[in-house]
């Protein structure tokens, strides 16, 4: 669950008029962001930056300290400004140590690069292996720093309000463009929306909000805006924001024509330098059979089984959650059948997650599936036999946070993967089965990846950006010798070759390469391969980790590139002799596809080039900045940081003026939290400071289990129809209460945790209109176990299931007043019928039964609909709701662009049957103001509308009834906002 | 609400304060700062000898930031405008608001004083050129057009300036008539001050590279040529050269009167900005975005010598008899040896410096963010009422 979710409910139970305990009320859902590691934090001071980080990554620190220096230099030329405070950078290692931050609250899908977070301006990066990346991340989120206190500076300068920015295509693009050349994700991006006909206009750049084509097509824009007009227009778009709140404007008067001519001269712009491509370049889909092309699909694998059958494996996401797939092919590689899921992704504690683009699947010969998941903290490596279609082993590795791609040797014996420690740096190692040790077989701040066993087993290939031009971004392809643990060139240049794969005999690699034309952009990421059957020895050797060593005699290596692809290809496999396998891009879309024909393809290859590897240059490595030789780096200490001040003032027709503030407050880790409440419901000033209230309350999330306590003080008038003491029809009282509260989550997996809360108080209840006064000490424990691995979509959960049960028990010590215990079971699962239709079923049972039990409640257009709030009330219940959700309309923008800018995001149908039975003692006796006694419920149909992602609005209309659904009692329309259950 | 009298008094207060008004306006003299940088060269030269250290005089709330050009000054008293759009007059003495008037949404360029009249420009707005009576404290006429990111040239009744579509405008002071208009080229921009050689030659440099010398009285181009960049800070003339700062690392020389390159200071970094330069006829001297402050010889164009600052420098210099002035964006005002660099002198402000400054016989004038101007003098022989 996610931890600010606990930490708003938290609060909003402490805004609760505490009667009693809130354990009964105060249930909820939401997956676990779990506090795996107890990181040491240390923080380095360099001149404009506390960088915070933990020791096991120091050098990794050091590098992203000279990083952050050298990125600040240089922007400072750019935007024509220094900062004038501290930027805190808060590293870490990996991006599975990253997505344990509290820094957001969220959780951080894979792909995230890192974010700047504007309330503490705190810029949160994870390294992941790969030192340019790094690099590349740290000047991304340092122009938005920049960006940031740039736009806040010219708006205050012009004395307006700062209630604008920049648009987030233009900020994120800006932030691409300006943290290095254009890589080739870029270009892949943008050839495949210039070649598929996806390109998003300007003045439409707002229908990609947050995408990644947003990101690129921004790159793009301000590239286009520099080279056309002008680099120093850049930086005059953010000057002039102050100018006009409307960005089309702001850029009018900064290029000096209409935005439509601005618009149409991006089009040229880009026409110009990729058509002239066109002639050459081959579609996936024409020239590449598909095997699977339903959703994303990646990272293939192929097996023959004794029998004959064929099939190819892959992880792919066709619904939501990633899973791997099958898929049975013919003797051509045609499929045989639909993509049929083998291993269930992201619905259990052992395959939480896939790295569905990053880590390749292995198959041995035998039949075993390696591949790799993230479960818990880290990741593991799992063995799944194909052929008894059984998991046969889950491997842990103490010091290896992520593993990636794993391949198995021809014995079946080893398998070699890529795994990063804390230390952030991407090594091989290789794990023998036999006897379980682990052998790391490269250790350097290089990120070798993507290890293929050779079909011989001397020989491990693999991509490496220790390549001599790899401190530009650039990857070439390396053998690794078992026998000797030399290192070789395979390819060598200013390319980016990955995935490498060897044929069934050994005598070549297939890989995926992209290489910068004459005009600086790279090109589309082709099929390539290269022949493997000269000696070893003859190679250029490699020392790890420092300067390169060659063989005097040239050595060359023949390589053909058998594709001309529209953008990109990936992982490719051998199937047999003859055909490839790999991952396509096309029109937004990654597909399974083979190549066949490849002798043919061999023969007349689309290019062939001789490269001798042993020209190549010297070892190359970034610079650090140190800490100093005597310098020490200083602990880190929390702090807190005023995070918010809020004031309130209501007016409620029962309580009348209720007026209050708020201040929450932090540290920079977002571990801590402190909030004080302060409020009063006093109607005069004689009453001032007996109906303060106040609470003073503290959450820590810094470990795997959430702590939180407080105290807190209510006095006032209350309207509680809970209460079992107030009048049924007007549950008005006054109330005072001290009191203290205690509770702990402790998530047991990611989908699962369980939760414990106390709390002790005092209460003195006045209720007036019945003359009764009681007081009670009261103390309340709970106890709850919570299961969630709900799937959500635009308007709600559309599959997978959560649930929660909960036990507790209420007494006052001192007077005996109030004793009763408290059982309850809630579950709700989720049918994904087909893509788009959803079948959720919800049962509920609650209980509370002893002296002073306190009334559960139903009604409203989140439960009970047709009912108004609170219509339903007793001591216990049952509930039950089901629904058939099912689209109206999908994409409605994109039919009707003018609903666009409302923010009108997805519009769903729902079909709905609720039904609800409260009691108290007899089961059957029936309370009219209670609507106790009889079962009750609604059916009808309803409409979901989705505003800017966001807000759902919702809107049902049916028919209640009472009496066991003999009697109609009426029609209703009941609109509300809120997701469905 | 019954009208009482000292709601008349605290209304007609307020009244006054919301004009700006002087008793002659017309009668200038040496240590007046009529315009950006004192003269229309912006040599930002100004011949004094006060003695370091200074001392902060006094500090007065403007309520917005400044743009790059210098405040002015006139009978004691300072004129800045804001970035808001208007114009406060501060005592020199004592730092009390004098008066202020919104003029605009934004003004940019300093405005400028002739013949009584003052002449403001901005950036955006209904009015981007506005004429005031100073002495009867009344707006004379204003101009509806594209806006103006750079302060004007005030000459023989003309007020003169580049707008943000690279088009100059000559209008006459009296009456805001359109004496002639110069277009500078297409899809560019003037952002960088103009300015007045030899009385009678206008310079002018857009954000494309292109410099111009036009004939004061005609527009007519006498010259054209292309710099090694484009042109947003503020330029400067000396002894037949015009010494131009771009946004490519480069400061370039041209002669005046024929428009060829003399000579160009270049830096490694393609990146770099210089800042707005300042010369006293010996020396250029220059702030830029990698924290040198550089004194470059203006025969030869070699640095002479150059100062280290760990923040951006922009704005453009002051010169005096012994020292040079520079404010950073990281808060701070130095004051430099000039003839060797060496701080002699330095300040901590509340903000950054993006403004150049004005100087008095006993000390300088500094605009900062996020809406100061502080009155800096010598601590020696001030006649000022100290903070």
């Amino acid at each position: 669950m996610p931890k600010a979710f606990t930490r708003i409910l938290l609060f909003l139970i402490l805004l609760f008029p505490v009667g009693l305990s809130f354990g009964q009320y105060g249930y909820h859902f939401g997956r676990n962001k779990i506090q795996y590691e107890d990181f040491e934090w240390k923080v380095m001071k360099t001149e404009h930056f506390d960088i915070y980080y933990y020791p096991e990554m120091l050098e990794l620190a050091e590098h992203g300290a000279f990083f952050a220096e050298e990125a600040y230099s240089e922007l400072e030329h750019r935007f024509n400004f220094s900062l004038n405070h501290r930027v805190p950078l808060i590293f870490y290692s990996t991006n599975l140590h990253f997505k344990q931050t509290n820094v957001t609250s969220g959780f951080i899908p894979d792909g995230v690069g890192g974010f700047f977070e504007f309330l503490k301006g705190r810029v949160v990066i994870p390294a992941n292996g790969n030192l340019s990346r790094f690099r590349r991340v740290v000047r991304h989120e340092m122009v938005h720093v920049f960006t940031f206190n740039k736009v806040l500076r010219v708006m205050r300068d012009h004395r307006q309000p700062s209630d604008r920015f920049l648009p987030l295509w233009f900020t994120e693009g800006l932030a691409e463009y300006w943290s290095g050349e254009p890589d080739h994700q870029h270009e892949m991006v943008i050839r495949d929306a210039m070649f598929t006909n996806y390109l998003v206009p300007l003045e439409s750049m707002y229908r990609i909000r947050g995408s990644f084509v947003m990101y690129k097509q921004g790159e793009a824009i301000s590239r286009f805006i520099s080279e056309v007009y002008g680099e120093e227009r850049i930086l005059m778009l953010i000057e002039n924001i102050w100018k006009d709140r409307d960005f089309r404007v702001v850029m009018e008067l900064t290029l000096q024509e209409d935005f439509s001519v601005i618009a149409d001269r991006w089009l040229k712009w880009l026409k110009l330098q990729y058509y002239p491509d066109l002639a050459e370049i081959e579609v996936p889909s024409i020239i590449a059979d598909g095997l699977s092309t339903e959703g994303f699909n990646a990272k293939p694998n192929y097996y023959r089984f004794p029998d004959g059958t064929r099939k190819v494996y892959f992880v792919g996401n066709h619904r939501g959650l990633s899973n791997v797939f099958e898929v049975e092919v013919g003797a051509e590689m045609q499929p045989l059948s639909e993509p049929k899921v083998v291993i269930n992704g992201e619905r259990s504690d052992n395959f939480e997650s896939f790295h569905l683009f990053e880590s390749r699947i292995s198959v041995s010969s035998q039949g075993k599936l390696a591949f790799v998941t993230k479960s818990g903290g880290k990741d593991v490596l799992h063995i799944y036999d194909l052929n008894t279609d059984r998991l046969v082993a889950t491997y842990r590795f103490d010091d290896l946070i992520a593993v990636y791609s794993p391949s198995w040797s021809p014995d079946e014996e080893r398998i070699v993967f890529t795994a990063i420690k804390a230390s952030g740096f991407s090594d091989l190692f290789v794990y023998h089965l036999d006897d379980g040790v682990l052998r790391q077989i490269t250790a350097d701040t290089y990120d070798d990846r993507d290890p293929s066993w050779s079909p011989t087993g001397d020989l491990i290939a693999f991509s490496s950006d220790r390549t001599y031009t790899g401190n530009e971004g650039h990857y070439n392809l390396f053998t690794y010798d078992t026998d000797g643990g030399h290192i070789r060139y395979v390819t060598q240049g200013a390319r980016t070759d990955l995935s490498p794969t060897w044929s069934p005999d050994g005598s070549q690699l297939a890989f995926i390469s992209t290489r910068r034309d004459s005009t600086g952009r790279f090109g589309a990421q082709d099929v390539w391969v290269t022949d493997m059957d000269q000696a070893s020895a003859r190679e250029p050797m490699v020392a790890q980790g420092s300067a390169n060593t060659f063989d005097a005699e040239a050595s060359w290596r023949p390589a053909r590139r058998l594709t001309s692809l529209v953008s990109a290809a990936f992982d490719p496999v051998w199937a047999e002799d003859n055909h490839i396998i790999f991952t396509s891009f096309e029109g937004l879309g990654f597909s399974i596809r083979q190549l066949s024909g490849l002798d043919s393809l061999m023969t007349s290859p689309k290019e062939e080039m001789v490269t001798d590897v042993s020209r190549v240059g010297v070892s190359w490595s970034f610079d650090k900045m140190k800490l100093g030789v005597d310098a020490e780096p200083a602990p880190y200490r929390s702090k807190y940081k005023l995070d918010l001040a809020q004031g309130a003032v209501s007016q409620n027709p029962i309580l009348g003026t209720t007026g209050g503030a708020m201040l929450a407050f932090s540290d920079m880790m977002g571990n801590d939290y402190l909030y004080l409440t302060i409020f009063n419901t006093g109607a005069g000033q004689r009453n001032f400071l007996k109906d303060v209230s106040l609470q003073l309350s503290r959450f820590k999330l810094n470990g795997r289990a959430n702590l939180g306590y407080g105290l807190y003080r209510h006095s006032g008038r209350r309207y509680d129809v809970t209460d079992p003491d107030a009048p049924t029809k007007f549950p008005v009282f006054f109330e005072t209460v001290y009191g203290g509260f205690g509770m702990v989550s402790y998530p047991l997996s990611k989908f699962t945790r369980i939760e414990l809360t106390t709390s002790l108080n005092w209460s003195r209840k006045d209720i007036s209109f019945r003359g009764v006064e009681r007081e009670a000490l009261m103390i309340s424990n709970y106890f709850s176990l919570v299961r969630d691995n709900a799937q959500y979509w635009m308007n709600g959960p559309v599959a997978g299931w959560r649930a929660s049960i909960t036990a507790g028990y209420t007494s006052d010590i001192l007077y005996s007043n109030v004793s009763y215990y408290t059982l309850m079971a809630d579950v709700r699962k989720y049918f994904r019928i087909t893509q788009g239709i959803t079948f959720a079923s919800w049962v509920m049972g609650r209980v509370n039964e002893g002296r002073e039990a306190r009334l559960f409640v139903l009604g409203g257009s989140w439960d009970l609909r047709g009912f108004n709030w609170f219509d339903v009330r007793g001591q216990k219940m049952w509930f039950t709701s089901h629904e058939l959700r099912f689209p109206l309309i999908n994409a409605p923008t994109v039919l009707a662009p003018i609903l666009a800018p409302l923010g009108i995001a997805s519009l769903r149908g729902t079909l709905f049957f609720d039904a609800a039975h409260a009691w108290n003692t007899d089961y059957n006796e029936k309370r009219q103001e209670l609507r106790s006694g009889e079962t009750v419920g609604s059916i009808g149909f309803g409409f979901r509308l989705n505003l800017f992602g966001a807000f759902v609005l919702r809107y049902d209309i049916g028919n209640r009834y009472g009496d066991g659904f003999r009697t109609k009692e009426k029609a209703f329309k009941q609109f509300f906002f809120g997701w469905n259950f | 609400m019954r009208i009482r009298i000292p709601h008349i008094v605290l209304l007609l207060f307020l009244s006054s304060c919301q004009t700006i008004q002087f008793e002659n306006p017309s009668i200038v003299s040496d240590s007046d700062w009529l315009v950006d940088g004192q003269s229309q060269e912006r040599t930002r030269a100004y011949a004094f000898d006060a003695a370091l250290p200074f001392e902060e005089a006094w500090e007065y709330n403007a309520a917005a930031a400044f743009g790059p050009g210098s405040p002015l000054i006139l009978e004691g008293v300072i004129l800045a405008a804001t970035r808001k759009g208007e114009v406060h007059t501060v005592e020199l003495a004592t730092g009390r608001k004098r008066g202020f008037k919104s003029f605009s949404d934004g003004i940019e360029g300093s405005p400028a004083i002739d013949n009584g009249r003052m002449f403001i420009s901005s950036a955006v707005g209904k009015r981007t050129l506005v004429a005031w009576d100073l002495k009867r404290g009344r707006k004379l006429w204003r101009y509806k057009g594209s806006g103006f990111e750079s302060g004007l040239v005030v000459q023989d009744n003309m007020v003169i300036g580049a707008d943000v579509d690279a088009v100059v405008k000559a209008f006459d002071q009296a009456d805001g008539t359109l004496l002639w208009t110069r277009s500078l080229g297409e899809m560019s921009s003037v952002q960088s001050t103009p300015l007045l050689v030899n009385l009678d030659r206008l310079f002018v440099a857009d954000d494309r590279g292109n410099a111009f010398l036009l004939n004061v009285h005609t527009g007519d181009v006498i010259w054209e040529s292309l710099l090694t960049g484009p042109v947003y800070e503020s330029a400067t003339a000396a002894d037949g050269l015009v010494f131009v700062p771009t946004t490519r690392g480069a400061i370039d020389a041209l002669d005046l009167h024929t428009g060829q390159l003399v000579w160009t200071l270049t830096q490694e970094l393609s990146t770099l900005r210089f800042g707005g330069l300042a010369t006293d006829g010996k020396h250029v001297y220059a702030g830029a975005t990698d924290g040198l402050v550089r004194a470059v010889d203006v025969s030869t164009g070699e640095v002479v010598w150059s100062s280290s600052f760990p923040d951006v420098i922009s704005a453009a210099p002051l010169v005096t008899d012994r020292h040079i002035f520079v404010g950073s964006m990281g808060k701070m005002i130095y004051g430099l040896n000039r003839e060797t660099g060496a701080v002699e002198w330095d300040a901590e402000l509340k903000g950054r410096v993006k403004s150049a400054m004005a100087a008095t016989q006993n000390g300088i004038v500094v605009l900062s963010e996020p809406r100061y101007i502080t009155y800096f003098t010598s601590s020696e022989g001030s006649d000022v009422r100290k903070k």
